[in-house]
């Protein structure tokens, strides 16, 4: 199929707002009387809250409004899972966890009246450590947690493992029991902060007429309403949350952080109340990528076919879950990898622990799970003596297979893609010492969602899209835009694109997430701009007496043979606009997945551990491209987290304090680490949706982190299998292998 | 705060006379900046780079004088530098991030007296002198003196260092800067060294080889006794890993969260052979046998 404007690169619709500094974010919205709000942070881990005094704070200047944990006793919110305390009531769990909240006339006044707040603590058995913590006679972190709202499963006893998934398929012990060599290996991972710019912030005003205006960088506006009604039990109708810029997300904005708080704060004082969380903040309390351990173990037959493959994980959710949708983390069951095997264990627990919350961070659990999975696949490759692109290639899922957690999939390009990988990057090329290739899968179907669009075609002549997704920084808006101009041969850039508030945006709207951005408002846009279509030429059958069949559309016109009519003259004759109307509910499981292969390449200093990517090549299998230079970024920025990831990032947390404090000591790759990357797409007419097309945002991240690991292994031999890949540890190994 | 600009040296020092230790001198501001916004602001803040001729580099007698408000931009894109002085142009090309570099002065650097300050192992090993100006007058301290702690110099709450004073190595001399970090810039040197060798006329033997090793104490420091173990000898592999094994003994490093003591030391002996390699083929054309 071709057309004129999808497929074809197009600049972002945000680019110049951005550029300029005229896109609006969170905290750039100013409302007379706004109040600034601050919260006490616990210094201990866990803890029992003997009392608070806020007597001193309550007298201090510019306070309008104190809440402790009194104040919203029983009221526990989440975005699905319900289990955070607005603040702490009774008890702390983790350091940085929000005690009390002050507003007042200026940040500086509700700074300054923290510090007279008086809170005496009496300190609990404290557990940190995620495979302690599921264990039998761990300290109890919520023991209440049987009732909580959004608890898929209720166990007999209140337990921190409050998340307990097995998949099975086949006989796991029949499975080993065939198998001849068998290779078991415990895999690790930190926690990793999204690191976007715009920390957590919201501002909430309690208009006239007691409605809650709420805004917030929030990529799930439905979903903050949703949260926010269920929380405190209003009426939904009550909270609008109005749109906003998205200063980055990275999958960590989907869940209400300081809304609540400023709510309340809003309601006692009467006044707006903005808060913004520092960025000390974010490292301490933000939800980063939950840090977890994975045990895999694999059996295969000596010819390399496996037979068993197991994974035990634990990911530690620290003492909250309610930060990311829903209470289990699927991604990790991409532990299971690409591969066929007649018998498989996969189980996933998710564990409190007195560390802070985890959260949602780009492919949520996959990075984790293709870490331990990949890495393991290699190891289980040599030691049958194998090369590991070899193994892969004799192992991969093909047409008709299920993956080893029972999903089905349609037009299985695994195969192609990993021979796409190892012929760019030059795998079996000759390399020179210490030199080292790593190979790496993953896959990832678009994600599902719901949502409604509406397309109006104005007497002024302008064309309009109305949304409720709110754009969160991929390019969304730019696809959208491409699909109703392609359908009604315009030009993009002569599009507008009107943010829906949440009273306007539907109700099932489900935002932005799971690389499901394309898969939804493509739908969504394309029948919109369709049915304004046929609303358009029906008018203009009636008008102009043409044919409806024979008439075509070109910019402004609409054309008949050699007659040419302006539509927007046709609307001002009948005074009124013409508005196209779709609703988008796709919200299954993708009849087809899109497989991603990598192969880094890597020199390692013996000398000292230094690792040097030298070269990363990564391999897609996507559907239609609706807009290449939007794709290759996606591509790109999930390659570059990937690299950070897997060699640089990491949280530091001792006895559950985070023991860094801005981006000075909380590294995050810069253009330096980076090397040459290169893609290669492996297109097919395989996909979901008017255009076919599949996910790419979360597609790219996951192997990074494995194919970097197993090129050092390459390389010189040693296997790290703890995250970040640091020189150090390298080193460490090395020394350790060469006595 | 009290913010200050001096036209002059003088009026530089009678602030920092009156204010003392709640002054805090500013020149590039790469660091003061920081510090102000997450640590704490001083009373009074000196902004120096209205002083003029405080800028430069010259070549007199057998010295480079290099001004403290010279940017490491500066240095590094000296041709004069590289030439005579190539261990410090290595460790400044290597110094946080062109922008930081474009802005952030050597009497920034030096005055910070942080142990991974990139400038500092090259000044110790070219033993090199700051020269400070005091109310009382004028005095030139020698950098392996300068160095008291971290943050902490000769220089004092009310000295300003001026200049600093290179003098020029031998010709055949050869000085690498070798950083050991987590990312390729912006970031802290989890261990720096500094290696500088001068051969014989014959180019046979070391004549003279300095060691500097950053980030592995409280101040930037030699390797004295690595240091002599190799002067006056031609350098072979059994030899270099002698020397990387004393120079990992004289390093007092700590274990922080970007590396454990013990790595610092296995990276102090990396290096310090990989310095004596490229020194010893830069000054002698001949690879270490």
């Amino acid at each position: 199929m071709s057309y004129q404007v999808v497929g074809k690169s197009t600049p972002r619709t945000d680019n110049t707002a951005k550029v300029t500094g005229e896109a609006r974010y969170t905290s750039d919205v100013l409302l007379p009387g706004t109040l600034w709000a601050k919260t006490l942070r616990s210094p201990h881990a866990h803890a029992r809250i003997v009392q608070i005094d806020t007597s001193r704070a309550e007298r201090a200047p510019g306070v309008r409004a104190i809440l402790t944990g009194n104040d919203v006793r029983g009221i526990l919110y989440g975005r699905r899972y319900r289990d955070i305390s607005v603040l702490a009531q009774d008890k702390v769990r983790f350091i940085g966890e929000r005690v009390a909240a002050v507003a007042a006339d200026t940040l500086e006044q509700a700074e300054a009246a923290l510090d007279l707040i008086d809170v005496r603590y009496e300190d609990l058995p404290a557990v940190f450590d995620v495979v302690a913590a599921a264990k039998d006679g761990a300290p109890l972190i919520h023991p209440d947690m049987n009732n909580y709202k959004g608890l898929p499963k209720q166990f007999d006893q209140p337990t921190n493992a409050f998340v307990q998934d097995v998949f099975t398929r086949g006989d796991i012990a029949s499975g080993f029991a065939q198998a001849d060599v068998i290779v078991e290996n415990t895999y690790t991972v930190p926690r990793v902060h999204q690191g976007f710019l715009e920390p957590h912030c919201c501002l909430v005003w309690i208009d006239e007429q007691e409605r809650i205006q709420i805004w917030s960088p929030c990529k799930v506006p439905q979903g903050l309403k949703s949260s926010m009604a269920a929380a405190f039990d209003i009426p939904k109708e009550k909270i609008r949350v109005n749109p906003v810029t998205i200063g980055g997300d990275f999958g960590g904005k989907g869940a209400p952080f300081d809304e609540p708080i400023a709510y309340l704060l809003a309601l006692r004082s009467g006044r707006p109340v903005k808060m913004v969380m520092e960025y000390r903040e974010e490292f301490i309390a933000g939800a980063p990528r939950h840090s977890g351990v994975m045990r895999l173990k694999t059996g295969v037959k000596r010819d390399g076919t496996m037979v068993a493959h197991e994974m035990e994980a634990y990911l530690d959710a620290g003492a909250y879950g309610g930060f990311r949708p829903g209470a289990v983390i699927g991604g990790v069951a991409h532990a299971g990898g690409c591969y066929r095997a007649a018998h498989a264990r996969i189980s996933v627990s998710r564990v409190y622990t007195n560390n802070l919350p985890g959260g949602q961070f780009r492919a949520p659990g996959e990075p984790q799970g293709v870490f331990a999975a990949e890495s393991h696949i290699d190891c289980v490759a040599r030691k049958v003596g194998m090369d590991p692109a070899a193994f892969r290639m004799k192992n991969l899922m093909v047409e008709g297979d299920e993956t080893l957690t029972g999903s089905h999939y349609k037009d299985i390009k695994a195969k192609e893609t990993l021979t796409a990988v190892l012929k760019a990057s030059g795998y079996d090329a000759p390399k020179a010492k210490n030199i080292g290739r790593g190979v790496a899968m993953g896959y990832r179907g678009p994600g599902g969602g719901n949502t409604a669009m509406q397309l109006s075609l104005n007497p002024d002549g302008s064309v309009v899209i109305h949304t409720g997704l709110f754009e969160q920084g991929t390019g969304t808006y730019t696809t959208i835009r491409q699909i109703v101009a392609e359908e009604l041969r315009c030009d993009p850039e002569t599009i507008r694109i009107d943010t829906l508030d949440t009273d306007l945006g539907v109700s099932y709207d489900s935002g932005i997430g799971g690389s499901r951005g394309t898969r939804v408002a493509s739908s969504a846009a394309y029948s919109a701009a369709c049915d304004a279509r046929e609303k358009l030429l029906t008018m203009a059958e009636k008008l102009l007496n043409w044919p409806k069949a024979e008439i075509t559309l070109d910019g402004d016109f609409l054309v008949h043979q050699k007659k040419r009519q302006r539509w927007d003259e046709l609307l001002k004759g009948i005074g009124r606009a013409i508005t196209g109307e779709a609703v988008t509910r796709d919200d299954g499981h993708s009849p087809v997945t899109a497989f991603a292969a990598q192969v880094a390449e890597v020199a390692v200093d013996s000398a000292t551990g230094e690792v040097t990517l030298r070269k990363l090549t990564t391999a897609h299998d996507t559907g239609a491209i609706m807009n290449p230079v939007g794709h290759q970024g996606q591509i790109d920025g999930g390659v570059v987290q990937g690299v950070g990831y897997g060699m640089i990032e990491y949280l530091p947390v001792l006895d559950g304090k985070v023991e860094v404090a801005n981006f000075g000591e909380y590294k995050l790759p810069n253009i330096q680490d980076i090397p040459v990357l290169k893609t290669v797409i492996v297109e097919s007419a395989s996909g979901v949706g008017p255009y076919k097309v599949k996910g790419i945002g979360e597609n790219p991240i996951s192997p990074v982190a494995p194919a970097i690991a197993n090129a050092i292994e390459d390389a010189v031999g040693v296997r790290i299998r703890d995250l970040p890949l640091t020189a150090e540890k390298v080193y460490r190994a090395l020394r350790e292998k060469n006595g | 705060m009290e913010y200050f600009e001096p036209k002059s040296i003088g009026d530089a020092l009678s602030l920092l006379s009156k204010h003392g230790a709640e002054a805090k001198v500013i020149a590039g501001g790469t660091d003061v900046m920081v510090d102000i916004k997450f640590k704490e602001e001083p009373g009074a803040l000196v902004n120096i780079k209205k002083i003029p001729s405080l800028a430069g580099i010259t070549e007199r007698g057998g010295s480079l004088r290099i001004g403290a408000l010279t940017t490491i931009r500066d240095i590094e894109t000296s041709a004069l530098v590289r030439e005579k002085l190539p261990v410090l142009w290595d460790a400044c090309r290597q110094f946080a991030s062109l922008q930081v570099r474009n802005t952030a002065t050597i009497g920034g650097n030096i005055c910070r007296a942080s142990p991974s300050g990139e400038s500092l192992t090259p000044l110790l090993v070219l033993e090199a002198n700051a020269i400070l100006a005091f109310s009382d007058g004028e005095r030139s301290e020698p950098f392996k003196t300068f160095f008291q702690g971290p943050g902490k110099s000769a220089a004092g709450a009310k000295g300003l260092l001026t200049e600093v004073d290179i003098p020029i190595p031998p010709a055949g001399s050869k000085g690498v800067y070798l950083k050991h970090a987590v990312r390729g810039a912006m970031d802290i040197a989890m261990v720096g060294v500094a290696v500088m060798l001068t051969p014989d006329a014959g180019k046979n033997n070391a004549q003279d080889v300095r060691i500097g090793l950053g980030a592995v104490g409280p101040t930037p420091l030699r390797a004295p006794k690595t240091e002599a173990l190799l002067k006056g000898k031609a350098l072979t592999a059994a030899l270099i890993k002698e020397a990387g094994a004393l120079a990992a003994t004289e390093a007092s490093p700590i274990t922080d969260q970007r590396s454990s003591a013990e790595n610092r030391r296995w990276i102090v002996e990396a290096l310090t052979r990989r310095g004596l390699e490229q020194t010893w083929k830069a000054a002698t054309g001949k690879e270490v046998a």
